[in-house]
């Protein structure tokens, strides 16, 4: 089982080398050809359907069509080509057709959008993992109801035993809101957990005020706002996984239709 | 709302082995011994001897050159010889292709492809009409079916390899039955051969009641498959067969744990682990003096060492461990008693062999080559990072040293258990569920396994079957429904005979079986004529056996995160913890 | 304090998850979704948690173990479910969702697109990106494209199809030659014809190796494959870089410093029209520089065409001052003028001893009748018979001739007779219609070319000088009259010189007066008065010597040129540079001997001497003009002098062009073939230019000297809507 590092290692070598190599040969190109942008076309033309293969990869799951992970790693390197060659191709800016510059838009979206996702994919799991219970992001507001509502009885039950509103007024006031769904997305995003930990603060700086009955409820209530923070933390970054795509894919489709449209211009328009 | 779907609640014994059992059959094979000294009386309500003779027996008539089991298939019942002859063929064997085996029905490509849009919208529809005039068409993949393979000629077969008469009147393949193992040898019909096939529920209920038929079972498997096994192992391989005789008569046979481990586990599964290692019987104890050397049969030991007050787990070695070894070896070299470094412990329920050293050392030893015992007496010396990490060198032939705690995890959850563990990496899995999504597709959009599990820091095994190596899931099914497959001997059910009654996923230590509410083509739940409750069946996966490619939630991971991995290496696990 | 984990593995708290599903039900999101959960089109089912059964008159719940199986309070009295939770509002999977995206941004792009080009501005959006200055006010597409004229449908066709010939969209407006598709416009043949660069393998750089794989020197190109509109207003549409070109001109070289072809004989590559020895010139006739001597190249040539090359002045500035008056013959010691008619001379004694009767006939004729002559006696068959035997004999001696050849000389006698009076009774035209006749001037050609100015009075004065008698004699000589001895009284009569009618009394006594006299004197009293006539007129012609009485030379008389009588010849003598006579004459007299005698660079008016004959296809050609710029040429290589002068040092012109005093410059004008010569000046040496064009300084791109658009061609004149106004009849 070859290492990801080596892997890594030899996918770049090769990519490189095959930079080079179509480097090589478009100069050639390019010093005989007044139209280089014909053979840079089609290279993209071709990658970005073969990029867009992979989708189909991901539907035929049930065919031995090679290794999912193989066909990402192909796409990811061949994106980052494709990339460089649509720089050659447009010379860095749109010529100023308005259907060339839904193309370029396109373009610019999904390879955006791609090595946003690539990034992500790559960032996130660690962070996933060292933080929190592994949860299934479609239950996570499930789970937030399920706290809310441990959250809410430790409350009440505390508020009839201790006959005190300090706590649920804390709780109406902060933590209500908390507790009532996913919250600081960006916070957790970024990787600043400020948001929560200044409410565990003000939560804590409570502490003093408290008889010991509540005492109990308190810790309780820290530790499910712990929890809660754990949640959202998770939802926010599993939700980053997951929507980034919402992006990717339809622009992806924009693009596949725009660039044949523009093929069929250019050949109808270039006699 | 639609008119709602009603059938009857399947039973146990409801859909009998064999459908065709006469009165008068039942009472011609309780003549046969070993029924007909069995005592009646020891067998309770609701489980009369008659009763699994009527249920879980069946007679089938083989003709000249049949193939009856074959080496490697796993055999879920034993067979009693009731007139004519059988020749098992003793090791190597037969090459597979004149088994005659028959290649598995999997999907073609299109069919694959077609699933796309022949899946069902809705969630766990099943097609009623199956259930329905089923029993002829049960257990299709037992090793009886309608079409049977057989060899064109027998006598050549006869002189070309080494076989083993079975006359009437024996019971051959119960070890395999009863030890959920592989078949050791292929059975043919010498001539038209009339056998009781007695499936291993049944064999179960009469083992526990009848001590004679628990003694003859054992001497059984001394006189037959011992010394297979025994050639089996590494170390005596280059012995004749004198030799391998006198080392098995020597043989003590010993058990540890009990055979329905899975319940107490269950139990005791919420207490911490250096708890529920104490729990495990210990075969020998570090420090003892090394009597015999161990072979595992069946189950599991675990390989302790002690630190400070604990132990620490080494290895743990399934079906084919040898243990104790190296001590006996440096002892017979150094002509003093040499104590064992290490403990073994059994993890759950453990079969072994013991050889006693003296027999080891008169047959064994001499015939090692001094390089072999250098080697041996090597892996005595202590590493001095073993207090802190496990070192193995994987398949890679990379030097992996793994995290001890990962180790305990693994034999604590008994998850060594695994043959087929889908192991998932959690620092690169992007929780996006394609492996879930592929699988469903695969399923009649069913996924068979949730993306959740036991973890151990970045590693988590999944809720997906693993496929064990001593699968206590297929304990206790009334019907068979669950069972080991002919070629890969994956674990699957056979969702036409399952009654759903949820004692397999009951019975699995890992939660990996789920029990589901079937519906019909409208997507309203198939109902209980009786009590109007929907009908569960047994859920799980089935390494996607029924499609071209193999497991497709392995194929769907983008990012490699996911692999599905036999536990019980230590190096694949190793070489793919490291990558 | 122990927290369990939320996620509980087993298969009662946790059942399969299925995102492949398209529907959740509303209430996942607090954790409580219903048992059946939403229809495949994502409805809700209802919410209750089961359908409950009835047994007896009671009903139960039937809801399944895994969802906890049946409820605390049980169903409804009416049998509907206890505690069914409110009908939610499913909402798509994420993957759904992700799928639905997508679909709706795909519709979206295709009703954009249907948008745009259904709409006002429609095509124009489609249009790539803006176009040059020149092209902006084109108009719709279809000025350049031929897809537009076609439905949306049928533009993959035609894309597939490569149909829409555009190129022929821009041939409207811009022609480039024969085939203007073709390498350099040309066709193949004619690219064939030029020394082919391409001929030889590729033996370049891996770059060239490249290239050649990828063009056909010999295929089509379409003329958007170099001009690319739509990149901007400022967009250079020529640019065509030099790799370009060695992709066909695979006789690969690394630039124009380094492997380019030497120049032979640049930029000559023939000999100059006009024979002017530069070398020559400057060594012998201006050495040092008289007044007439130029003092700089530029005195003669100068730019023409935006200073793209140097031209001659003209004649004028260039080479008037020393050869006008050459032209108009001075100094010249035969005559200066060109000889139409000439009296033949023959020896009348003989003649007249044969018996054989001459008439009258000017003793002092002694040429064999001008070069015209055969040409002008063809169409008399008896005379140009006789004229071919008397080829090589001395008419004016034939005492020794046989008889037949006095004959011959008779007829030939008569003959000239004969033309005269023609000449006298058809005018000056006639001359020019026996040449004619002769096929010696193509018919076509009107006469007054070759005999403007000839007035029928000089053609009487010549007559009658001559032959006095003409008509009587010629009347009798029909009948047979006439007497074989010619009349003494004649005599004089051939005496226009007055002087030697000073003398006129010394024959008096010769032969003593007659009746006669009087004819005869007044005859020459005609003459003489002719003669004094002439003399008298001189002053007043020629200015210089008013004061004398001398009587100038016919020569200074005729410098103002013009037909004149010249003794026995009637001539021309040319006005100046560029005569329109003279040239007629040369460019139009065909005949061999004729020819020979007018291509003289001795012959009157010495055009010849400077203006080189060219053989061509249509015979011999005079070059009448310098080297002149054709816009319409396109030549390969190109090079603007103008832009050259800021660079000249001291040396000037001869910086480049440096004169080589050896080459036999007038040796190849002896000849008629303009490709044999020899330049006054070495030709240019390729380090010249290479000194400032290289890849640095001055650019060495190979369009900067070549043309890649070459032949001869005119742009493409507009339809003039006056034109069209005229044919529909509509006056302006």
């Amino acid at each position: 089982m070859i290492t990801f590092a080596r892997r890594r290692l030899r996918n770049s070598l090769i990519t490189g080398g095959l930079l080079l190599a179509c480097g090589a040969f478009y100069l050639s190109y390019l010093a005989t050809q007044a139209r280089p942008e014909f053979l840079t076309g089609w290279a993209l033309f071709i990658l970005i359907f073969t990029l867009a293969a992979y989708n189909i990869r991901k539907r035929l799951s049930m065919l031995p069509l090679g290794v999912a992970a193989h066909w990402l790693q192909l796409h990811a390197y061949l994106g980052g080509v494709a990339v460089l060659i649509f720089i050659v191709h447009t010379g860095w800016w749109w010529s100023g057709g308005a259907l060339e510059g839904l193309l370029y838009l396109a373009f610019v979206l999904t390879a955006g959008s791609g090595l946003l996702g690539l990034y992500l994919s790559r960032r996130l799991p660690a962070r996933l993992t060292r933080r929190g219970e592994e949860v299934i992001y479609e239950r996570i507001p499930g789970f937030m109801a399920r706290l809310r509502s441990e959250a809410e009885s430790t409350v009440l039950q505390t508020a009839e035993e201790a006959r005190s509103s300090t706590l649920p007024d804390f709780y109406n006031r902060e933590l209500a809101d908390f507790f009532s769904g996913p919250r600081h997305f960006w916070a957790h995003l970024r990787g600043t957990g400020r948001p929560t930990f200044m409410l565990t603060q003000r939560l804590n700086g409570l502490r003093r005020y408290l008889g010991d009955s509540e005492r109990e409820a308190h810790e309780r209530l820290l530790m499910l706002v712990e929890r809660k923070d754990e949640l959202d933390f998770h939802y926010a970054l599993q939700s980053a996984l997951k929507w980034w795509l919402l992006l990717h894919v339809p622009a992806t489709a924009a693009m596949l239709i725009l660039s044949l449209v523009h093929l069929v211009l250019v050949y109808a328009f270039t006699a | 709302m639609t008119v709602i779907t009603r059938i009857p609640r399947p039973q146990r014994w409801q859909q009998p082995y064999g459908p065709d059992m006469t009165a008068a059959d039942v009472e011609r094979v309780l003549g046969f011994e070993p029924f007909a000294s069995m005592d009646a009386a020891r067998f309770a309500e609701p489980m009369t001897l008659q009763g699994i003779v009527q249920h879980d027996t069946r007679i089938v008539h083989y003709a000249p050159g049949d193939i009856v089991v074959r080496a490697g298939d796993y055999g879920n019942s034993a067979f009693l010889i009731m007139t004519g002859r059988l020749r098992v063929v003793l090791p190597p064997g037969m090459p597979a292709e004149e088994l005659g085996r028959q290649p598995e029905t999997r999907k073609s490509a299109w069919q694959a492809v077609a699933m796309l849009w022949t899946n069902a919208r809705t969630p766990e529809q099943r097609d009623v009409s199956r259930y329905v005039h089923q029993t002829l068409t049960r257990d299709t993949a037992e090793s009886h079916g309608e079409t049977r393979a057989f060899l064109q000629d027998v006598p050549s077969i006869l002189s070309q390899y080494q076989t083993a008469e079975i006359s009437a009147g024996e019971i051959v393949g119960e070890i395999a039955a009863l030890g959920r193992t592989q078949r050791t040898a292929t059975m043919i019909a010498e001539d038209y051969t009339e056998v009781l096939e007695i499936r291993w529920q049944g064999l179960r209920e009469i083992r526990r009641r009848d001590e004679a038929f628990r003694k003859h079972v054992e001497n059984v498997y001394r006189s037959r498959s011992l010394v297979s096994h025994l050639r089996e192992t590494p170390l005596f391989r280059h012995l004749s067969d004198d030799q391998l005789n006198h080392i098995a008569d020597q043989t003590l046979f010993e058990t540890y744990g009990d055979f329905d481990w899975h319940t107490s586990y269950k139990r005791f599964t919420d207490d911490p682990p250096e708890v529920r290692l104490k729990r495990e019987p210990v075969i020998v104890d570090e420090g003892d003096y090394a009597d015999g050397l161990l072979l595992i049969r069946s189950g599991f030991g675990r390989v302790s060492q002690r630190v400070n007050l604990g132990d620490k787990t080494l290895r743990y070695m399934g079906r084919g461990g040898v243990f104790g070894l190296p001590e006996i070896v440096e002892t017979w070299t150094s002509k003093q008693p040499v104590p064992l470094r290490t403990s073994l412990r059994a993890v759950g329920y453990t079969d072994v062999l013991r050889v006693p050293s003296a027999v080891i050392e008169e047959h064994v030893l001499p015939s090692l080559s001094e390089t072999e015992i250098a080697d041996i007496r090597d892996k005595l010396r202590p590493r001095d990072d073993v207090a802190e990490r496990v070192t193995t060198v994987g398949h890679s032939g990379r030097q992996h040293s793994l995290d001890p705690a990962l180790l305990e995890t693994l034999v604590d959850n008994r998850l060594i258990n695994g043959t087929q563990a889908m192991v998932i990496n959690l620092d690169r899995c992007i929780r996006c569920d394609a492996c879930v999504e592929a699988c469903a597709v695969g399923h009649n959009n069913n996924p068979r396994f949730n993306r959740h599990g036991r973890r151990y820091g970045p590693t988590m095994v999944a809720n997906a079957c693993m496929h064990c190596a001593d699968p206590v899931c297929m304990i206790g099914c009334p019907t068979g429904a669950i069972h080991r497959s002919d070629r890969g001997g994956e674990v699957v059910i056979n969702d036409d005979t399952c009654i759903g009654c949820a004692t397999c996923a009951n019975s699995c230590p890992y939660d990996n079986i789920r029990m589901v509410d079937i519906r019909d083509n409208n997507g309203d739940f198939i109902r209980d004529e009786a009590s109007a409750k929907p009908i569960r069946k047994a859920t799980k996966c089935d390494l996607c056996s029924g499609l071209p490619g193999g497991p497709a939630c392995e194929r769907a991971c983008p990012h490699d995160a996911l692999k599905r991995i036999d536990l019980r290496d230590l190096k694949a696990l190793a070489d793919w913890i490291d990558r | 304090m122990k927290t369990e984990p939320l996620q509980k593995f087993d298969y009662k708290e946790s059942p399969y998850l299925r995102p492949n599903q398209d529907w959740v039900c509303g209430h996942a999101a607090s954790g409580q979704a219903c048992p059946r959960g939403p229809g495949a089109k994502g409805h809700c089912s209802g919410g209750q948690q089961c359908d409950p059964a009835q047994s007896g008159e009671r009903w139960i719940c039937t809801r399944s173990d895994l969802h906890g199986g049946a409820c605390a309070n049980g169903p409804l009295p009416d049998g509907r479910c206890g505690d069914a939770l409110p009908p939610c509002q499913p909402h798509r999977s994420i993957k759904a969702r992700r799928r639905l995206t997508t679909r709706w941004t795909a519709v979206f792009v295709i009703g954009l697109l249907l948008a745009l080009v259904g709409g006002e501005r429609g095509l124009a959006l489609l249009e790539p990106g803006p176009r040059i200055h020149a092209h902006a006010q084109l108009g719709s597409c279809d000025a350049c494209h031929a897809a537009t004229e076609h439905s949306l449908l049928s533009w993959p066709r035609l894309a597939s199809s490569g149909e829409p010939d555009d190129s022929q969209r821009c041939l409207r407006c811009h022609a480039v030659g024969e085939s203007p598709k073709m390498a350099h416009g040309l066709s193949a043949r004619s690219r064939a014809a030029l020394k082919p660069a391409s001929a030889t393998a590729p033996a370049g750089p891996a770059v060239a190796f490249a290239a050649s794989m990828l063009v056909d020197p010999d295929a089509s190109l379409e003329c958007g494959q170099c001009h690319q509109e739509h990149r901007g207003q400022d967009a250079d549409l020529t640019t065509l870089s030099n790799g370009r070109c060695q992709s066909c001109h695979s006789e690969q070289f690394a630039s124009f410093r380094h492997g380019h072809p030497d120049f032979e004989h640049y930029p000559s590559n023939r000999r100059t029209r006009i024979q002017f020895d530069h070398a020559e010139h400057i060594a012998k006739h201006f050495p040092d520089g008289g007044a007439a001597a130029p003092q700089a190249c530029a005195d003669c040539h100068e730019t023409a065409t935006q200073g793209g090359m140097m031209v001659l002045r003209g004649f004028e500035p260039a080479c008037g001052a020393c050869h006008a008056p050459d032209i108009a013959g001075a100094g010249r010691a035969d005559s200066p003028g060109l000889a139409l008619l000439q009296v033949p001379g023959f020896d009348l004694d003989s003649l007249s001893k044969a018996g054989l009767a001459t008439g009258a006939w000017p003793e002092f004729a002694e040429s064999q009748g001008g070069a015209f002559f055969a040409a002008l006696m063809q169409q008399d068959a008896e005379a140009s018979a006789a004229l071919k035997r008397l080829e090589n004999a001395d008419w004016l001696d034939l005492e020794a001739a046989p008889i037949e050849q006095l004959r011959d000389a008779q007829t030939l006698l008569w003959a000239y007779k004969k033309l005269l009076l023609d000449l006298r009774r058809r005018g000056p035209a006639h001359f020019v219609k026996r040449l004619q006749g002769a096929g010696m001037i193509p018919s076509e050609l009107a006469p007054q070319e070759l005999v403007r100015g000839l007035s029928v009075d000089t053609v009487e004065a010549a007559i009658n000088a001559w032959f006095p008698e003409l008509e009587s004699e010629w009347s009798l000589y029909q009948a047979g009259e006439l007497p074989a001895s010619p009349p003494a009284a004649q005599v004089p009569a051939s005496e226009p010189e007055p002087e030697e009618s000073f003398d006129a009394s010394e024959f008096d006594d010769l032969f003593g007066g007659g009746g006669d006299d009087i004819d005869l004197f007044g005859g020459g009293d005609e003459i003489n008065l002719d003669a004094l006539s002439l003399d008298e007129e001189e002053p007043e012609t020629t200015a210089d010597d008013e004061d004398t009485n001398e009587p100038a030379s016919l020569d200074k008389r005729m410098q103002v040129g013009g037909w004149y009588l010249d003794d026995m010849s009637l001539r021309y003598r040319p006005v100046g540079h560029a005569d329109a006579l003279l040239k007629a004459w040369l460019d139009h007299a065909q005949a061999p001997a004729v020819r020979q005698h007018m291509l003289d660079p001795g012959s009157p008016g010495r055009c010849i001497k400077c203006h080189s004959v060219d053989e061509s296809a249509q015979g011999l050609v005079v070059n009448w003009q310098v080297r002149r710029p054709n816009r319409h040429l396109h030549e390969f290589t190109k090079f603007s002098h103008q832009a050259h002068f800021s660079l000249m040092g001291e040396e000037g012109c001869t910086g480049c062009h440096q004169l080589d005093p050896e080459a036999d410059y007038a040796a190849a004008f002896s000849g008629t073939d303009p490709a044999q010569f020899a330049s006054n000046f070495h030709s240019l040496d390729k380090g010249t230019c290479a000194e400032c064009h290289g890849s640095t300084q001055a650019g060495d791109r190979c369009t900067s000297c070549h043309n890649y658009h070459i032949g001869e061609f005119a742009a493409t004149e507009p339809v003039s809507k006056l034109s069209l106004a005229l044919q529909n009849g509509e006056g302006p």
